[in-house]
């Protein structure tokens, strides 16, 4: 029986290659519970028990969490964390963090999980100081990183390869090939295929019920990574890493009565590449350099369009150039603090013919950052302030307003006692987004008069850690509550002149309470049986206190159940291995207005996941897994009118040498 | 009575100016019977099924905010962006855009007939035996009353939208809204021949068209929501030309006692005014002061003068509608839940 453990760190540092580390007898969680703000992780081997494609599906899982699903594999995923809106969750990759100035929400559906180490969702910001000015410029992050491998004399090669098929005419090849001569190189690739044609059965809305197909749902997609890292001591390392992404996929569009036939295609194109370097001059100072180019290409094409020559196009291609430095002194072993300076250029070009002039803007941005942190015996504190400079540029029309703003944040946690393994941890934190180039620049909707949406985040929960020689052999218990507020949040609403047009405003505000809870746990073995699962729980109120004269006033924001919550149960027997997951969602309304017809039904899904170890000659591993999703065949929405795919199966086949 | 006639029309000019204040009771109404309800037609959020079709039964004020399932049990509604409707002869025609259909209910009793398949409809005309749609493909269909079925199609011009009927012709807005560069012709289709006459330039992004009862038709035109400000435009449908033009904005319309009574913002203001016909001098209809967020939409209940205004609100919460006595001066008001933006009152007799 071989699992494999994932280093518990508690520092949230790069895990290392699953492969070459100690075999234990159970699925691991990462502890989570001494970080100073909430974390969630998901390790690569959580990962592969969580029936899970994309970084979207993993997501699912966390606790106030909200993920929205147009359903299907090609369809738009964005993550909404505590409800402050998909704009305000930063996504990293690999240390740096991924951008799109034009809509400002990542789609998490395109991020494929074939290369994933490990997946941290941190509420606030990371603990560690030595990051980016960006790293602490969103209301929470969601860090990604791929496997590196670790430096074993006995195997400079290592390649991987895997062979994935299921419903909907899925079909995803990946390779993966990684080499390391010596300490002090190593250099990796990866690349993966993925197609489904996306034909998934539904429930019709209509009377009679009828199961027809999806249409318009299918996915193209390559993705191609290479890793390169130079390391010429433990305390100086350089790494290199390219990405490149390429789909093409339907637009299925929502279930709309009597016109179910839509051909809207959207193509993305993403490359970047990104080096750091990460040097260590004595125990006492540190510097990260971070650089990246990246190249972001979309094309939208609509041939049911109802002008002249029935048809649309929108091609938009997006530049980036960033540059960071950062660099940490320790005062002594409980003191240390960080300068960081980031500055990026954003550019935003639109190229097809289909609007009379488009400004082509420029954003340039400097991020300078200064942080602190002091670990005792019991307390810990934390803290930064933020300076943010941001300048548009256009080539034609008006301009957004520039934006100058110091943004703080703090965090402390406490230790009862060093023996006594409760923790009490508050954080508080304020930050905004900028209005993102859709806001500000969209053809006849955007207002470049915009102001930055704030929001403001307090936090207080606690965690316990318990161990027991009964069944429940350890535990590790989670809660926070929370308190946020959202202030001019950006919409879309009619303008009062002119009632055709519409714009964007500085009009909502938020106020949420919420409460989120989990619980990891491992039970004592019963013969050669050893179960652990994760079980988490958010509570959400999330209301719109933008206008008080309207009915909406008070009332819960769209698409925000108070209940929500998941299971993941893992039993380990010999070579197999089973999980059940289940995923779960209150009811929710789609507008604020609470009447039965705005009513988003609550939902449930069962998921099973069964993986077979196989013997093979000499060290060769090769792993099958077989995933069943909604086991019970359940229709149910995310979005109002977008069902979700019913009973869907995948087979996995993993090789490695 | 000849001689009054005679009268009336020499003195007409006059008439029009003085109408907005005028007790006359010699200006000659069509005398309409009296009115047991109104169909309120609310358009809903695009791609959400949710447009309603509700009554008013003005007997006993009450309102039905789903009448079409209420009358026909188990209809899955009205689908997708109802934009426009009309009652002509005994039947109800409900335009519903996005879902490609022209609901035919019988207008007494909102019972269903039939659906007629017409790609993304938007408004209609009802005269001589046939109802005209506009179509965002660029056509004008003619639905034959007595068959229930498409019986023509005549191709107008990029995205036609407000359709009119006046001097045995029909005048459709052509918006080419969906181009980048918008259109701005009202293109005038002769009912006899069905076919396309002649085109008349108006404003950029002509939107609703209402003829009076004296030759004239009216397009609101909306501008390129850029440099080119929404206008109101006069055309003399004898002659085919445009015989005034100004910068105001409407939003929906109808004609009345000669005079417009049009919908949309006014001075940074969205304000229910009355035009006059000839130099569309405008005055506030709303007397008592009575608040209205969004007007989308207005209608005459011909038998009493009462004036019904709808209220898009924000669009995304129930509507309101609110009935005025002819002086401008508020009945009552009542929510169109669960129905979002009523853009169409239409009254049964």
């Amino acid at each position: 029986m071989l699992v494999l453990l994932l280093r518990i760190c508690s520092s949230f540092g790069q895990t290392a290659d699953t492969l070459s580390e100690i075999k234990v007898s159970a699925i691991r969680y990462t502890d989570i519970s001494t970080s100073v703000v909430p974390v969630q992780q998901l390790t690569k081997d959580n990962l592969g028990r969580l029936n899970s494609l994309s970084v979207a599906d993993a997501v699912k899982y966390f606790s106030g969490v909200q993920v929205k699903d147009y359903g299907g594999i090609g369809g738009l995923k964005t993550v909404s964390v505590r409800s402050l809106g998909a704009s305000n969750t930063a996504v990293s990759y690999d240390g740096i963090l991924l951008s799109d100035v034009q809509g400002g929400q990542i789609d998490l559906g395109k991020l494929s999980l074939d290369n994933i180490e490990n997946i941290s969702l941190y509420n606030s910001q990371p603990t560690n100081l030595l990051l980016p000015a960006r790293s602490f410029a969103a209301a929470s992050i969601l860090e990604l990183r791929s496997s590196i491998p670790a430096f074993d004399p006995q195997k400079k090669w290592h390649l991987k390869t895997v062979g994935k098929a299921g419903s909907f005419g899925y079909v995803a090849p990946a390779l993966n090939v990684q080499y390391q001569p010596g300490k002090k190189f190593f250099t990796g690739a990866s690349a993966e295929w993925q197609r489904a044609d996306g034909h998934y059965p539904y429930k019709t809305y209509d009377t009679g019920h009828a199961i027809v197909k999806r249409q318009n749902s299918a996915i193209n997609s390559i993705r191609a990574e290479y890793d390169a890292g130079l390391r010429f001591s433990d305390s100086n390392l350089i790494k290199l890493k390219a990405y490149y992404y390429f789909s093409k996929r339907g637009l299925p569009g929502g279930i709309v009565q009597g016109n179910t036939s839509n051909h809207q295609q959207l193509n993305d194109e993403n490359f970047f590449v990104q080096a750091s370097w990460n040097k260590k001059f004595d125990n006492k100072n540190s510097l990260l350099f971070s650089s990246k180019y990246a190249y972001n290409y979309n094309k939208y094409v609509d041939p049911d369009y109802f002008n002249t020559q029935h048809y649309l196009k929108n091609v938009f291609h997006q530049n980036e150039y960033y540059f960071s430095g950062v660099f940490e002194h320790d005062f002594c072993k409980t003191i240390s603090a960080a300068l960081a300076s980031d500055y990026s250029s954003n550019t935003l070009n639109r190229t097809d013919t289909f609007v009379t002039s488009f400004p082509d803007p420029t954003r340039n941005a400097w991020l300078n950052n200064i942080s602190a942190k002091a670990s005792f015996e019991k307390i810990s504190l934390q803290g930064n302030l933020l300076h943010t400079t941001l300048r548009d540029k256009v080539e034609r029309g008006a301009k957004g307003k520039n934006i100058h703003a110091f943004s703080p944040a703090l965090a402390a946690s406490y230790q009862l006692a060093t023996v006594w393994p409760v923790q009490f941890r508050a954080f508080y934190k304020k930050i905004f987004r900028a209005p993102t180039f859709n806001d500000l620049y969209y053809t006849n909707i955007g207002n470049t008069n915009l102001r930055p949406e704030y929001n403001e985040q307090y936090n207080a929960g606690v965690t316990l850690k318990t161990t027991g020689t009964h069944l429940l052999q350890s535990t590790v218990f989670t809660a926070d509550a929370y308190y946020n507020k959202v202030k001019d949040k950006i919409l879309a609403v009619p303008r009062a002149q002119n009632l055709f047009q519409w714009s964007m405003e500085n009009i909502g505000k938020v106020e949420i309470k919420g409460l989120d809870v989990a619980m990891q746990f491992y039970l004592k073995k019963t013969g050669a049986v050893n179960i652990s699962g994760r079980l988490a729980y958010t509570y959400q109120q999330a209301l719109d206190v933008s206008d008080k004269s309207l009915p909406t006033y008070n009332k819960q924001i769209p698409y925000t159940p108070e209940h929500s919550g998941s299971i993941n149960v893992n039993a380990l027997w010999n070579r197999f291995a089973v999980s059940y997951n289940v995923l779960l969602s209150g009811y929710r309304y789609r507008t604020g207005e609470q009447l039965p017809i705005n009513l988003v039904e609550e939902w449930a899904t069962q998921d099973v996941v069964i993986s077979y170890q196989m013997r093979t000659i000499s060290n060769h591993r090769c792993k099958a897994m077989i995933e069943l999703n909604n086991i019970f065949n359940k229709q149910y929405e995310m979005i109002r009118y977008y069902p979700m795919p019913r009973f869907n199966y995948r087979a996995t086949v993993i090789a490695e040498l | 009575m000849t001689m009054k006639k005679g009268l009336f029309k020499w003195l007409l000019p006059l008439a029009v100016i003085l109408n907005a204040c005028s007790k006359d009771d010699d200006v000659v109404t069509p005398v309409a019977p009296k009115a047991t309800g109104a169909y309120i037609l609310s358009e809903g959020n695009f791609g959400q099924n949710n447009s309603k079709l509700g009554f008013f039964t003005i007997a006993t004020g009450t309102f039905a905010g789903d009448f079409l399932v209420q009358q026909n049990p188990g209809s899955t509604g009205l689908g997708d962006t109802g934009n426009d409707m009309v009652v002509y002869g005994s039947k109800l025609y409900v335009i519903v855009n996005n879902s490609n259909n022209v609901k035919v209910l019988n207008a007494a009793d909102g019972k269903f007939l039939k659906d007629i398949s017409i790609d993304q409809p938007r408004f209609a005309a009802g005269t001589n035996g046939k109802i005209y749609v506009s179509s965002y493909d660029g056509t004008v269909k003619s639905i034959d009353t007595t068959a229930l079925s498409v019986s023509g199609s005549v191709a107008v011009g990029p995205n036609p939208e407000g359709i009119a009927v006046s001097n045995n012709n029909l005048y459709v807005a052509i918006s080419g809204g969906f181009n980048p560069v918008f259109d701005s012709t009202v293109s005038v289709v002769s009912l006899a021949t069905f076919t396309e006459v002649k085109k008349i330039k108006v404003g950029s992004n002509p939107y609703c068209v209402a003829a009076d009862n004296a030759g004239n038709v009216y397009v609101g035109c909306t501008g390129n929501y850029f440099d080119i400000n929404p206008s109101l435009v006069k055309i003399n449908a004898g002659t085919n030309t445009v015989i005034k033009s100004a910068d105001t904005t409407v939003g929906r319309f109808i004609t009345y006692n000669n005079q417009l009574l049009v919908t949309g913002g006014y001075l940074g203001t969205a304000k229910v005014r009355l035009l006059n016909t000839t130099d569309f001098a405008a005055t506030n209809f709303v007397t008592d002061g009575t608040a209205i967020t969004n007007p989308y939409s207005v209608n005459v209940n011909e038998d009493n003068g009462d004036v019904y205004v709808t209220d898009a609100k924000n669009y995304s919460i129930s509507g309101e509608v609110f009935r005025f006595d002819k002086t401008g001066k508020k009945i009552s008001s009542f929510t169109t839940s669960p129905g979002v933006s009523p853009n169409k009152v239409v009254f049964v007799r």
